[in-house]
């Protein structure tokens, strides 16, 4: 009998399977209850950056949510030993007898105290790979992170948790960038303002592949425009492909590379000419006076910093009303105050004081071109002509009106992937970019380099020297938090990550393995992990191992069985993209290079009926704080703006304490509530969302709980007189100085090259060295272990999630390479290595085996793995012989930089398998 | 008259593949068969290297060199020139796999479901599909430029603009790098950017004749 | 990287062009020989093993097409495809080459005959169209470079005409020695002198085809096979060299190990060749325009 169509609709949804998309706006098409289509969200392609269009992942959601190999329901583990090789003897059970157990261990943790004997929370929980929205969570968030995301508290209504135990968010993303970028431009991510862009220098950053659609999308439209863009890399990747030039730059380098930039511009070619020297005059701390012990000189009365005036010759307090004319340029007798470590205050009489600019120049003296092609294996010749390229691009002194504001055009930026601003390199990568940046007046400028979310460091503030605002973790005595609290040591160690509660590889190595003199984390007893994969995607994989062995109770929820849930007590299958609901905000400066004009909320629900037992997440976060005994509380918390800053309490959605309040009433409340009473849920699931425009060069706004920084910064900084923190980092040295101080009164030595790292001008390292280092401890021979090994990104596999479906391979693997591990035909000839071969990665730690692709587009020194891959378990992923990188590289102090992130490469030797 | 074409801007192209996979779901195309396979390849020697990607669909040729060789007129031109294989008609001899210069064909031969076994999409009834979408076993597979959505086109002028007019893949392109329009019409964008953008074919010299042109990188 | 040469056609193509190119030379070349006279046993086998082989390999093409039906339906496409017109001309082959060698056999007289001859003479004529037809088939392939060269169909022609003469060698060795010496060393000599005319016939058309510039495609599909194609050619050129030093020094004992090895030669280099035209289909080195 012929079957007749009785259902045909377009259902809206978004996917948010990473946090490249902002999410990506989409509809399936359902016929007959079976989802057969996806396609772009045409209704919201006026509102959308690049029409509305869907990424590659997307496509794949159809094959995500009927993949036989999902968790099909709640499933305990009936083999007490964990291990790799220990089947876990999974059992189905209900879901009620799933939660009640997870409730029973939590209600238990609760009853002994949240934290351990440690002090220690007795709870880790972990929220997901790099990016994942909180809102993925669902109301689930309301439960261990936040009281609300807008108050910056990482603490749930469950009390404090660990969070400190991941899979690689914290270290394998931008994290030095995040961190130093806020500090210096709220740029949690560093962004190309690519439509305005001419000049595009970019060191290893694979927009392509990682930027989403919007990205790809205004890097296209650039291209076909005329944008140059070059990109340095080791190896070709999907955006080095679409480069101008390619300049195949030593790994470890880059920073190099860039102090050679800062010296041609400063040393060889008219800075006076080329340079936005007003720019350098008003917004930066360039004229700010710096005495003798580097530190800035103040003020005594006021105790701000000093800048010369030229026009009047005499010193003036840095926002001083009548400066005219600020001296970037000479030495001037002044008097002062300068506040040191500790506050020490030191007072100096007439003495010879320099700008800070002056102090830049003289300390990129030395990097020359003619060092750094040594170091890079690029020619000097090539350093100065980029230089040249660079600053002729930048056009100084043009000017852009936005919205009315007229506000500098320096259409050149320079960008950076995660192998150059995460680990050892990263801050002299990031401070000589930005240093750069600062000469071409091109940071936050139209066509420069421009910001893009803000996590850590919250709306433009002036801090009290003139500059942005940052958390910083206290280092001054008295202040300092040790014991950390926290089993990372985030809190004693890591200044610059205030505010950031996030994981880090460390954590993994000390459970099992202390440093001298420092309090020996303890195991968490309880350990409940969201669409992660630490064993794949953390470093130092058998570290991993061996502490998950050692949790007592593990929950995870779970998508297929992985690695991980390998060593899980319990797996919770949670709805997929296309059966669940949410709700998110959406647009404007939210993630990746997603620069809006509208923001607004929008709504993800079921296109198709659930294929398996599975659950919403906020539904089993409303079940399991009615089980804990925490209904009320969460009900409150609710009220009081936890969730996306969704304030009900006052309205007529405030919801009552002793409700289980259902994932789609709760979420109805809240469309009613952000549309004063006119839309209920219903009428989100039919539009996909509502939204409004958003003002570019305003102060930014809250938005669903989130700080959302507008496009420009330079417009905000004006009004509130702030100035960028460049080139000068007296708030750096200063808490370098302190950190020293209060980690050697503790007998902690192991940290002094981290802390070596903060400097006033950020003096240049070989990075290599600690490679090499990390060889000699594990009583290796560094000079074994000839090649770099590196990693990179498929698009389809790009914040990764979707292993296991098989069009996502298919379709990834006709690129170069496919996704193999890549390395140079000539260097593979050498090792008698062919095109197709197993082989091996061997670094001084491990080795891994995976097949080998050979290609031309590799330095012959590297090997490159695609990351993502490495499954034992996971279904389908367990068959592809795809080398991982993690499993080879330790969670290494000597390869963590100052700001926790550790260098995404390895030094390894390869032989046929 | 009007001659169905597409324009894909080479200079816009990142190889990303969504167009790929987006043809494969919304046309249902079986394991190991892409209608719109995108070439990621490497041209010279470490370190003059270029990378780069051409997409290569079904060129939808004037004169389809598959055609000729069609011993059962299974391979049909329709007056707006889209070039689709009738699956009750075709033997799956494989000539015009063989002959056509771009590769833009694949005998399905035998039916593989991507995880070993059917899902409800896998198993969505071919009668509900168009009929292009039937896939069969043991006949000639490959684009049809979307021929069902573009028959939904009430106006000439609505092809390639409106997207339930267009293909899929132009729909998908997340680059905006590919347009589809009528070649026959001068002032459509397809015939513009072509001559503007200096637009070229494939393999020309074979005198194909395709449908499918290209702005160069 | 390159849209790679084609391999959905392999060794069944191969096989079934390089039968029935063989049974379609075969034929011809015992049916002029019969027409000569001598060596009767000899050339009357030649004549049936013609249509013989050109079946065999028509099963092979059975097998690429897998169902009877399909073949149904490639015979009655005549009017618009060649490879209709070819299962067509070659059935009709199989028929008169069989009604022509097989009452041979039982009627010795049947192939002297008026209407013994007419058959042959048809049967000789649909072997020769046989013989170019496996080119003209390939060369309607015009998005193939390789294939659709004006010279197939002659080269493809000359391929049949040597194996089948490859295969004469060999029949030769066989039956050699139920003859008188005189009518072997005539028999030999023709078919070594036939064997000279077809190898240079081939080697000129092979170097035609080699010199030829039509397209970058073209070129580069050739360089694909450039090993099968030097092959060939060698086997050519020591066939042409036994069968000029056999002309030279005559003499029976010396004709038949110069036969049978010529051959052999002439029987390689046919398949290798056609298994080359084959595998070349076509390769497209990807080389885009750069703005």
């Amino acid at each position: 009998m012929a079957e007749k169509i009785w259902e045909d609709k377009l259902i809206p949804t978004y996917c948010q399977q990473c946090n490249a998309g902002c999410p990506d706006l989409l509809k399936v098409h359902v016929v007959n209850g079976v989802a057969v289509g996806i396609e772009p969200n045409w209704d919201m392609a006026k509102i959308h950056p690049a029409d509305a269009k869907v990424c590659v992942k997307a496509y794949g959601l159809i094959q995500k949510n009927y993949n036989p190999n999902r968790v099909k329901a709640p499933m305990k583990r009936t083999n007490p030993k964990k291990g790799k090789d220990e089947d876990p003897g999974w059992v189905e059970i209900s879901w009620d007898e799933a939660l009640n157990m997870l409730a029973e261990r939590l209600k238990k943790v609760r009853e002994k105290g949240l934290l351990d004997e440690n002090g220690y929370p007795r709870v880790a929980f972990h929220e997901g790979g790099a990016g994942t929205s909180a809102s993925i969570l669902g109301t689930f968030f309301v439960l261990f992170c936040a009281k609300g995301h807008a108050s910056g508290s990482p603490q749930g209504i469950f009390g404090p948790v660990d969070m400190t135990l991941g899979g690689g968010k914290g270290v394998k993303c931008n994290h030095t960038e995040h961190l130093l970028g806020e500090l210096w431009h709220k740029a949690f991510i560093s962004m190309s303002d690519t439509p305005n862009t001419r000049y595009l220098l970019s060191f290893g950053r694979n927009d392509n592949a990682t930027n989403g659609v919007v990205g790809v999308r205004r890097h296209s439209e650039a291209r076909a425009r005329g944008m140059k863009r070059v990109q340095l890399e080791p190896h070709l990747s999907v955006t080095g492909a679409t480069a101008d030039e390619w300049i195949p730059i030593k790994p470890g380098t880059d920073h190099t590379f860039l102090y050679a930039m800062v010296h041609t511009i400063l040393h060889e070619l008219d800075w006076r000419k080329m340079c936005d020297v007003p720019f350098l005059k008003k917004m930066t701390n360039s004229p700010y006076l710096v005495a003798p012990n580097g530190y800035f000189l103040r003020d005594k009365a006021t105790r701000k910093p000093l800048i010369w005036d030229s026009a009047d010759n005499r010193a003036k307090v840095f926002d001083a009303p009548d400066i005219k004319d600020p001296a970037i340029e000479g030495e001037f007798t002044v008097s002062g105050i300068t506040i040191g470590a500790d506050d020490n205050i030191e007072e100096f009489a007439d003495i010879k004081a320099t700008p800070s600019f002056v102090l830049l120049i003289e300390h990129v003296r030395e990097f020359t071109p003619e060092w750094a092609a040594k170091e890079c294996d690029v020619t000097a010749g090539t350093i100065r002509r980029i230089t040249g390229e660079f600053f002729e691009n930048a056009m100084v002194g043009a000017t852009a009106k936005v919205e009315g504001e007229e506000l500098p055009l320096r259409p050149v930026a320079i960008t950076q992937g995660l192998g150059v601003n995460c680990g050892r390199g990263a801050i002299q990568a990031l401070w000589t970019k930005h240093v750069l940046e600062m000469l071409a007046g091109s940071i936050e400028a139209v066509g420069g380099d421009v910001g893009v979310v803000v996590l850590i460091s919250g709306p433009v503030e002036r801090s009290e020297d003139g500059f942005l605002t940052y958390p910083f973790h206290p280092t001054k005595k008295g202040q300092w938090k040790f014991p950390p609290g926290k089993r990372d040591g985030v809190p004693s160690l890591l200044p610059l990550c205030g505010g950031f509660d996030g994981p880090y590889h460390l954590v993994w190595r000390w459970l099992v393995e202390t440093p001298e003199n420092w309090p020996k984390p303890s195991i968490p007893e309880v350990f409940i992990s969201f669409k992660s994969n630490p064993l794949i995607s953390q470093f130092d994989t058998p570290m991993v191992m061996e502490v998950l062995k050692q949790i007592p109770f593990y929950a995870t929820f779970a998508y297929t069985v992985d690695e991980t849930a390998w060593f899980a007590d319990l797996l919770l299958p949670e709805d997929q993209e296309l059966e669940t609901l949410h709700i998110f905000p959406c647009g404007a400066t939210n993630e990746r290079e997603n620069f809006w004009e509208y923001s607004g909320i929008i709504v993800k629900q079921p296109a198709v009926k659930r294929s398996f037992n599975t659950m919403n997440i906020s539904d089993i976060a409303t079940e399991l704080s009615a089980k804990m005994g925490l209904l009320a509380e969460y009900n409150e918390a609710l009220n009081n703006g936890a969730y996306l800053g969704m304030k009900l309490k006052g309205t007529p959605y405030e919801l009552k304490a002793d409700v289980k309040y259902t994932a789609e009433e709760q979420y109805d409340r809240m469309c009613k509530l952000v549309t004063r009473g006119e839309h209920g849920l219903d009428w989100f699931k039919e539009t996909g969302g509502i939204f409004h425009p958003f003002q570019k060069t305003g102060d930014g706004e809250v938005h669903g709980g989130f700080y959302m920084r507008p496009w420009y910064l330079i417009p905000a900084m004006r009004r509130k007189g702030i100035r960028f923190e460049l080139p000068y980092q007296e708030r750096l040295k200063r808490i370098g100085e302190e950190l020293g101080a209060r980690v050697h009164e503790k007998g902690i030595y192991w940290w002094d090259s981290q802390i070596e790292e903060y400097q006033a001008l950020i003096h240049w390292q070989d990075t290599n060295k600690f490679l090499d280092q990390v060889a000699v401890r594990l009583n290796k021979n560094p000079e074994d272990y000839p090649l770099w090994l590196l990693t990179t990104h498929a698009m389809q596999y790009a914040w990764s999630s979707n292993v296991g479906v098989p069009i996502m391979m298919e379709s990834s693997s006709r690129s170069v390479g496919g996704n193999w591990a890549q390395m140079n035909w000539k260097t593979a000839e050498k090792l008698g290595i062919r095109d197709g071969d197993d082989i091996w990665i061997e670094s001084a730690y491990d080795r891994v085996k995976g097949r080998v692709s050979l290609r031309q587009g590799v330095r012959p020194d590297c090997v490159v793995t695609v990351g993502s891959f490495g499954q034992w378990v996971t279904p389908y992923a367990r068959d592809f012989n795809i080398a991982n990188l993690n499993h080879v590289s330790p969670a290494a102090v000597e390869l963590t930089d100052e700001g926790g992130a550790s260098k995404n490469h390895m030094k390894v030797r390869v032989y046929k398998a | 008259m009007t001659r169905l074409g597409m324009v894909i801007n080479l200079k816009k192209c990142v190889g990303c593949h969504t167009c790929t996979v987006a043809c494969k779901v919304d046309n249902f195309v079986p394991p190991g068969i892409f209608w719109n396979d995108v070439y990621d390849y490497e041209v010279g020697e470490y370190p003059n290297v270029t990378r780069s990607f051409l997409p290569v669909p079904c060129q939808h040729c004037k004169s389809p060199a598959c055609k000729d060789v069609c011993p059962t007129g299974a391979t049909v031109q329709r007056e707006d020139g889209i070039v689709y294989v009738d699956y009750d008609k075709c033997l799956g001899c494989g000539y015009c796999e063989v002959a056509c210069p771009y590769r833009a064909r694949r005998i399905y031969r035998e039916k593989t479901y991507y995880f070993g076994q059917p899902t409800p999409y896998e198993q969505f009834p071919a009668e509900l599909r168009a009929p292009y979408q039937r896939h069969k076993v043991g006949t000639a597979s490959k684009c049809t430029f979307c021929m069902a959505k573009v028959d939904k086109a009430t106006d000439r002028s609505e092809i390639g603009v409106k997207p339930d007019a267009t293909p899929t893949c132009v729909n998908s392109c997340i680059a905006k790098a590919r347009y589809f329009g009528d070649l026959d019409d001068p002032q459509s964008e397809v015939s513009r950017l072509i001559r503007e953008r200096k637009g070229f074919r494939l393999l020309e010299e074979l005198g194909t004749d395709p449908s499918v042109y290209y702005l160069p990188r | 990287m390159a849209i790679e040469r084609q391999s959905t056609w392999g060794g069944l193509v191969t096989i079934d062009m390089f039968l029935g190119g063989m049974g379609a030379g075969v034929f011809a070349i015992a049916f002029v020989l019969i027409l000569i006279g001598g060596m009767q046993e000899m050339t009357l086998m030649g004549a049936l093993l013609g249509p013989v082989l050109v079946i065999v390999g028509l099963i092979f093409l059975f097998l690429e097409l897998r169902s009877p039906r399909n073949m149904y339906r490639v015979l009655t496409g005549f009017s618009t495809s060649w490879m209709s017109r070819g299962a067509l001309l070659q059935t009709l082959f199989i028929l008169f080459g069989l009604i022509y060698a097989v009452p041979a056999f039982f009627m010795p007289d049947w192939f002297l005959n008026t209407g013994g001859t007419i058959v042959g003479i048809i049967a000789f004529v649909l072997a020769l169209l046989t013989a170019a037809y496996h080119g003209v088939f390939l060369s309607e392939a015009r998005g193939v470079p390789v294939w659709s060269s004006p010279v197939l169909p002659v080269a493809s022609f000359f391929t049949a005409l040597c194996s089948g003469l490859g295969l004469m060698l060999l029949l030769f060795l066989a039956f050699v020695g139920s003859y008188p010496d005189y009518e072997v060393a005539a028999i030999s000599g023709l078919m070594a002198l036939a064997g000279i005319v077809f190898i240079i016939a081939e080697l000129i058309i092979l170097w035609s085809l080699l010199s030829s510039r039509y397209s970058v495609t073209f070129t580069e599909s050739i360089k694909t096979v450039n090993g099968p194609v030097l092959s060939t050619i060698v086997c050519l050129v020591v066939s042409l060299v036994i069968l000029f030093a056999g002309l030279w020094v005559g003499g029976a004992v010396y004709m038949v190990w110069t036969s049978a090895v010529s051959g052999l030669l002439l029987l390689g280099s046919s398949y290798i060749i056609r298994s080359a035209i084959i595998k070349a289909g076509h390769y497209y080195p990807l080389q885009v325009p750069m703005s």
